[in-house]
Parts: structure tokens; sequence; C-alpha cells
């Protein structure tokens, strides 16, 4: 009884990753045989060729370079200023913080689309069009973050705070040494969060970015798309090669991942 | 501090920013001002070029014998450009009648090279200046607008025309000191006032002064900008009568086309007989200045444009943030005065905390989106876009589209309650990382596979082409997001489900409620908050759908932010200008506008969220 369960479940997951396993599936294909009639599931010999040459086109290096600066800056920078802002939000009094906060909060309530046109302006004014500080600058500050850092701020004891001082402690230390280090769960979330958003970002690279030199991930892929339209296993090996970082990353922080739930909400940016 | 001391520092404070607030003003008044200047050099560079016939051919060149001897040089016969230049001598009539035109409101200066010509003992310019106007093609040269003067073709520059805004006296006071600087008067002495008397400034209405003050500054900037039109059409009428008079013979009746083509900025239609003075006009919806013009005996013309004054609204808010720097460095100073110095520090110290993320949010959140507003200016660009079908055709498939969520929400809610119970065992971690690829999948990558499962017809599909056919795309994607939200989504209901505390549910059980009742009655309200919240957020992204559209469906059903894009960039990705800019951002405030409807509860929700905890 116990094991048709787990079976049960066992075949749930393999029917959810079905498209997953499809598309590690067609990537080791041999370009023909997506033509028989039907279409086989398995590739008959598999073949890492396609992967050598994607590599080789799409061109990996340099997009995977691109990105991780992309995700590494923005991972770094979300959480140093959602950390400092979370902290000022939840440990500290001072006239027209609820207001700021809900000033904070209200920015959520602008689109993207909206911001993302003055927002070229503005990187195309300073000449950051197509240079990773153009692509980084606009996405160093997550509102959700500073959320997220107060909520897990909020939560720790006073107690921690008024021995620190006790013993000395400066506001820098207070926040750098004790209150930071406690909020370590928190902190691995907010990253996570930032990493996959960042690993996934399309519409604000598709504009500022113009050269092939500076493609991220999803632009890349996209345009790999257009290239060799119809050649099917090849594209696949691209989008296996383009997810795996993180596919990894976040299966193994598959925990702190969802202790966001609270504030994203689950919805991916389609 | 000493009260008087105070009183001298809020006043302080209350001149700086009417200081301020004047000189926003007389920045922008100068925008106007030269944006004019500009404008008049180059209706009169067109004008003088139009007017000034050619010189007269060079004389035959006489050669003694008809056999050239071969040792003889080759003299260079000159060629073209000369013809293409202009005769001198009526250049230099033509520049000095321009400053005896009667009602001639600039000072205009024509330079034929690098010297002046109306008024020969002027400076000439250096040939730097005329080689940087090469380049870019009029610039801002000691107070006046330099402009190239092109030859006859177009090709080459062989001169420049300056023209100097001459200030116009503005407001009801002697002067020309308009309605700004007694303003500013007015709310530094009332603050003054109001400080020595030590009253507070709340009941003594420095805010409301300081608030007039940016409605007198506003005030001023309106007329400055609708004289600047004026003055632009009145000279232009100038010109426009002159040149039917010149344009070179044999003409006897001057064509509308041949005036038309020196104001290219501007509508020249034929009209009905008026007064000198412009007047303001709607056509065909849209606001227009109008003079009417007299160009032959009995013919009247129509010369339009848009007045400048339909863009002063954009100002307003800076000239209002100005103006409020008194009240709120006012309001500053009483609290430094009224708090001891410890929480002083915590509040400096906290506000360096903030500023990072502070200070990020005002550039690149704050800044972009008042400069959006600042793009969508004038109001006509929000009427031709909601007179748009293309815009209504846009919402309708992402509103279509957008269907798929509370379906999405239902399912994700019935396997999070089915799943929940197999927590622990490899087949509940299992189905937990399986159900989060999808979230965590490049979304690029989602897209092709849906594709590619599409087009090669597997899992007994067959080769459906559902994506390709513009009638089946919308529902094709919606399968897409279906699959893409469900893993997340159901991720989310599980983490909730944990949350609630066993004891409810064992209670009900021990009370012998159905499964069905202990749903109903414990586990959805318990849920209904984050059920809420899931939905909010899954319509909210719905509505900003983009990636999948963009390279699925290049052509198939437009989503919003797909035809916002288009607006913007166009269709390929091109550069866009400023008119695309400011489509596509009364566009994008359209759609913020409409997503109120699920963003205002979504905040709400997270607001509640935050103060829980």
């Amino acid at each position: 009884m116990l094991s048709t369960r787990k079976l049960g479940l066992g075949l749930l997951s393999v029917a959810v990753s079905a498209p997953f396993l499809y598309m590690v599936s067609v990537s080791l294909m041999g370009e023909s045989e997506l033509l028989r009639w039907p279409p086989p599931l398995l590739p008959q010999k598999p073949t890492f060729g396609n992967y050598a040459a994607a590599l080789a086109a799409l061109p990996y290096a340099k997009v995977f370079l691109n990105t991780a600066i992309l995700a590494g800056c923005v991972m770094v920078g979300q959480v140093l200023t959602s950390a400092a802002a979370g902290y000022a939000f939840a440990r500290m009094r001072f006239p027209g913080r609820d207001g700021i906060f809900a000033a904070f909060l209200a920015t959520l309530m602008l689109p993207a689309m909206l911001l993302v046109i003055p927002r070229f302006l503005l990187v195309n004014a300073v000449g950051w069009v197509d240079t990773y500080p153009g692509l980084i600058s606009t996405e160093l500050v997550s509102v959700l973050g500073i959320v997220l850092m107060r909520q897990s701020f909020l939560m720790l004891p006073r107690d921690v705070e008024e021995a620190a001082r006790l013993d000395g402690a400066g506001e820098w230390t207070l926040f750098w040494r004790v209150m930071l280090p406690l909020a370590r769960p928190a902190v691995i979330t907010l990253a996570l969060l930032a990493f996959m958003d960042q690993w996934r970002n399309f519409l604000w690279p598709l504009i500022v970015t113009r050269s092939a030199d500076m493609a991220v991930a999803e632009v890349a892929l996209a345009q790999f798309h257009s290239t060799y339209s119809g050649n099917w296993p090849y594209q696949m090996a691209a989008a296996v090669l383009v997810t795996l970082p993180v596919w990894l990353v976040c299966l193994i922080g598959q925990r702190y991942l969802m202790q966001g739930w609270r504030i994203t909400g689950a919805a991916v940016r389609l | 501090m000493s009260p008087r001391g105070w009183a001298a520092s809020a006043t302080a404070a209350a001149a700086l920013a009417a200081a301020l607030t004047l000189a926003v003003t007389h920045w922008i008044e100068r925008r106007y001002e030269r944006a004019f200047a500009f404008r008049i050099a180059r209706t009169t560079a067109a004008y003088v070029a139009a007017v000034t016939p050619p010189p007269p051919p060079p004389p035959p060149v006489r050669r003694r014998g008809r056999i050239p001897r071969p040792q003889a040089p080759i003299t260079p016969v000159p060629q073209s450009p000369a013809s293409r230049t202009y005769h001198l001598p009526s250049l230099l009539t033509q520049a000095r009648g321009l400053r005896t035109l009667p009602g001639w409101t600039t000072e205009v200066e024509v330079y034929y090279g690098t010297a002046p010509l109306v008024d020969a003992t002027a400076p000439p310019l250096s040939p730097d200046d005329l080689l940087q106007l090469d380049s870019a093609g009029g610039r801002w040269r000691e107070g006046s607008a330099l402009v190239p003067l092109k030859d006859r073709d177009g090709r080459e520059i062989v001169g420049a025309v300056a023209a100097r805004p001459l200030r116009v006296p503005t407001g009801p006071l002697p002067g020309g000191l308009g309605f700004a600087f007694p303003a500013a008067v007015l709310a530094v002495v009332g603050a003054a006032v109001i400080a020595f008397r030590g009253r507070s400034l709340r009941s003594g209405g420095y805010v409301g002064a300081a608030l007039l003050l940016a409605a007198a500054s506003y005030l001023d900037l309106r007329a400055v900008a609708r004289s600047s039109t004026d003055r632009w059409l009145t000279d232009t009428r100038r010109l426009l009568q002159e040149a039917a008079t010149r344009l070179p013979p044999p003409r006897s009746r001057v064509s509308v086309s041949d005036l038309a083509a020196l104001v290219q900025d501007a509508e020249l239609v034929a009209g009905e007989p008026a007064e000198s003075a412009p007047w303001r006009a709607r056509v065909d919806g849209a606001p227009r200045a109008i003079v009417a013009v007299l160009i032959g005996s009995g013919r009247w013309v129509d010369l339009r444009t848009v007045p400048a004054e339909i863009t002063t609204l954009r100002w307003l808010l800076l000239l209002l943030a100005s103006a409020l720097v008194g009240p709120l460095g006012i309001l500053l100073l009483r609290w430094a005065e009224r708090t001891p110095a410890r929480k002083r520090r915590e509040t400096a110290i906290a506000w360096g905390f903030l500023a990072p993320a502070g200070l990020h949010l005002l550039v690149f959140t704050l800044g972009p989106a008042a400069l959006a507003i600042y793009l969508a200016l004038p109001l006509a660009n929000f009427r031709t876009i909601v007179h748009d079908p293309l815009t209504w055709l846009s919402m309708r498939s992402t509103g279509l589209y957008a269907l798929y969520v509370p379906v999405s929400v239902v399912i994700a809610l019935g396997a999070a309650l089915l799943v929940h119970r197999y927590r622990v065992g490899w087949g509940g971690r299992l189905l937990r990382s399986a159900l989060l690829l999808p979230y965590v999948t490049s979304v690029v990558a989602i897209a092709l596979v849906w594709q590619l499962i599409d087009q090669a017809g597997t899992l007994g599909l067959g080769r459906s082409g559902w994506l390709s056919s513009p009638a089946t795309a919308l529902p094709a994607l919606m399968l897409l997001a279906l699959y893409a939200q469900l893993g997340g989504q159901t991720l989310v209901f599980l983490a909730g489900l944990e949350r609630i505390p066993r004891v409810y549910v064992d209670a009900a059980r021990v009370d012998g409620a159905s499964a069905w009742r202990r749903f109903w009655r414990i586990t959805l309200p318990l849920l209904r908050p984050l059920t809420w919240f899931v939905v909010l957020t899954g319509l909210l992204s719905a509505f900003q759908v983009f990636t999948i559209a963009f390279v699925l469906t290049q052509g198939g059903p437009r989503v919003l932010v797909q035809r916002a894009y288009q607006l913007a960039w166009g269709g390929g990705g091109g550069s866009g200008g400023s008119q695309a800019f400011g489509m596509a951002s009364a566009f994008a405030i359209l759609l913020c506008l409409a997503l109120v409807v699920f963003s205002w509860p979504r905040l709400k929700l997270l607001g509640r969220y935050a103060q829980h905890a």
C-alpha cells in the first residue's frame, strides 16, 4: 500500500517534469531523428555532439560570464541594500519610518513596462547602453527583498541587541557582526531569489544590450532560437546549457528558495 | 537654539526655497526662449536662402587661340560651388532688411562665412564655430542661437544665422518682473513674520504662500512659453509676407507650397482674412496656435503650429517640489530644535542605513516614473492611445490570457492538498523537486520546449501547430503559462498548509467533521489571504506577460507589454524617437492605472503581512 503511494508520487514527479526530460532527451538526438513519424521520445543513439556545437555557437563562455556577472552583482547589491534598509525599518525608531516604508511598498505598484523606457533614457544619457553598469545598475534594489529582510530582523530578540550594546558594540558592528549573521536564512533566500530572477531576466537586457558580446542567457537563447530554428536537438542542447546553472543552484538551495513564498507569491515572470 | 536664531534660520530656509524656485523658473523660461531662438533662426536661414539669388555667371574666359598651346598650365575652371552660393550684395540687402521689418521682435545676425552682415562692426565668428555647426546642426553661442546657413542646394555651409531672443516683460508689475518675483518676496516676508513672532508655521499659512509661489512661477512660465510661440508666429508671418514679394521671378503668384518649404515644423494652409495677432484654436481635436498671413492681393493663408504652452504642465511638478523645499526645511529645523541629541543621532544613522536603497529608488524608480509622466504629456498622447484599436486588441487578448490564473490556482490548491500528506520520504521530496523545476527554469527554454512539442508532435498530440496559427496561439500560450506557474503555486500552497496548526484539523476530526467540511470550514478560511495573494500576483504577472509571447508568437496575439515595446522601439528593436517614447509611456501609464485594481489589494496583503510577525 505504502509503496504504491510512493510509486504514484514518483510517477507524478515524472509527469510534472516530462517537458524537461524531453528537453534533455531531444538534446541528445541526431538532427534528423525528429523527422521520423511518430517522433521518438528517446534518442536512438545518444550523442553529445549538439552540446559541443552549442557551446561554441552560443558562445557559451561569454554568455555564462555575462549572466554570472549580472546575477552575481545584483545578488550582492540586493542583499546589501535590502539588509541595510530592512534593518533600519525593523530595529530603529525615527520620524517618518512607517510613511517611508509605505512609500517603498507603493513603488511595487509601478509595472516594469512603465519604468523600462525612462530607465533606458537615463542609462542612455549616462552612456551606459550595452555595458555592464547599464545592465546591472537598475536592478540593485529590491523592495520585496527589503520586506523580507525587515521581517527577518523583526523576529530577532531584543536581548541580543542589548547584550551587544552592553559589550560596547557600535551601530555598524551591531548590524554587521551581530544582526546580519543571525538573519542568515533570509539573506540566503534573498540571494537565491535575486540570482534566479536575474538569470531569467529578459526584457531589460533585451532593451539595454545591443552587441552579441553583452548577451545574457535568455536573450542569447532567444537569439539562438531564431538563428537555428528547425534544428531542435541543437536548440535543446543550448536550452539545457543555459538553464543548468540556475537549476543546480536552485535545487541545492530549494529549502531556502521556498522560504520566500510569502513575498513572491510564486509568480514566474513569463 | 535661541528663538531669534531659530527664526533667522527659518527665514533663511524660506529665502533659499524662494531663490531655488525663481532659479528653476528662470532656467525653464530660458529653455523656451532658446527653443524659440533656434526656431526663428532656422526660419530666417530658410528665408534668406530662398529669397537671395545666385551670383551672376562669371564673365566668359577669353582665349587667344582656338587651340591651346600644349605647355600652357590648365587653369581650373570654377565649378558649380560658386553658382550654388549667393549673390553677396543681395544677401547683404536681405540681411539688413530683416532689421527694418515692422513688428520684428528678434535680434538677428546673418554671417557670410564668418563675417557679420547686419551689424558690420560686430565681432566675426571664429572658423571653429562654423566647423562645429557642421556636426551639431545648431548650437548656443554667447546668448544667441547659431544655426548654419547652407548653400542653395542645402549641401555646404556657407555662413550662419544667429538669433538672440529679447526678453518680453510679463506680469502686472512695472519692469516685467512677472508674478513669481512678488510671490517669492511675499513668501519670504511671510515666513519671517511668522517665525519672528514665534507663531506655528502650520497656522501661519506659510505653506499656502509657498504653493502660491509655485503657482505664480507656473503662470510666468506659461506666459513665456505662450509668448515664444506668438513671437515665432508674428515674426514668421512678417518673413512669409516678405518672401511672397521677394521670391525670385518669374512668378506672378507665389505658390503656397514654396512658402511652406520655409516653415518645415509648421503647417501652411489656405485661410480667411483675420487680424495680425495670433490666436489659439483646436484643429482636428489638437490644439494649435494660428496666425493669418496675407501673401498676395486677397490671398490669405493660415500659419499653424503646436503651441509651446501645452508642454508647460510637465514642469509644474518640479516647481512644486522646489517651492516646498522651504516648508520641509523649516519642518526639519523645528524637529531638530525639539528633539534630544540621542534621538537625532539615531535618526541620522537610520537614514544612513536607508540611503543606498532610498537613493536608488529615487534615481531608478521614482525619477523614471516622473520622467514617464513627463514623456507621456501632452494629453493628446493619451487620447491617441485610447482611440487606437490596437490598444483594445492587446487588452482583450491579455485579458483572455489572464483567465488561466484562477484555473491554475484552483489546480495548485487541489494538488497541494493531495501532496500535503506525503511530506517525508523520497517520493515527496522528489515531487517537490519536480514541482520546483518549472518555477526555476529559464522562461525562454520552457517556451522552446513548448514549441518543440507543438511542432514535432510528441506525446501523441500530433503536429498540431497551435502556436503558429493566430486562432489557437492564445490558448496554447495559456496552457504554457498554466504549466509554468503551476509548480511554484503548488509549492507555495504546500508551505501555507504546513503553517496551519495540526490541532485545528485534529480537533475537527475528533468532532466528526468530514474531510470536505474540514477543508471548507478550516483549511480554506485559514488559507484565504494566501490564496488571494497568489491569485493577485498571478494576475499581475499575467497582465505583464512578455517573454513567451515575444519569443513564440511574432505577429500573433499582441499582449500589452508587447504592444508597448512595439510603440517604443518598433517591431525590430531599432531606437525609438521621443514621440515613440511618449506614446509608449502614455500606454504604460494607462496600463499602470488599469492594474491598480490588482496591485492595490496585493499591496494591502503585503502590508498586512509586514505588520504581523
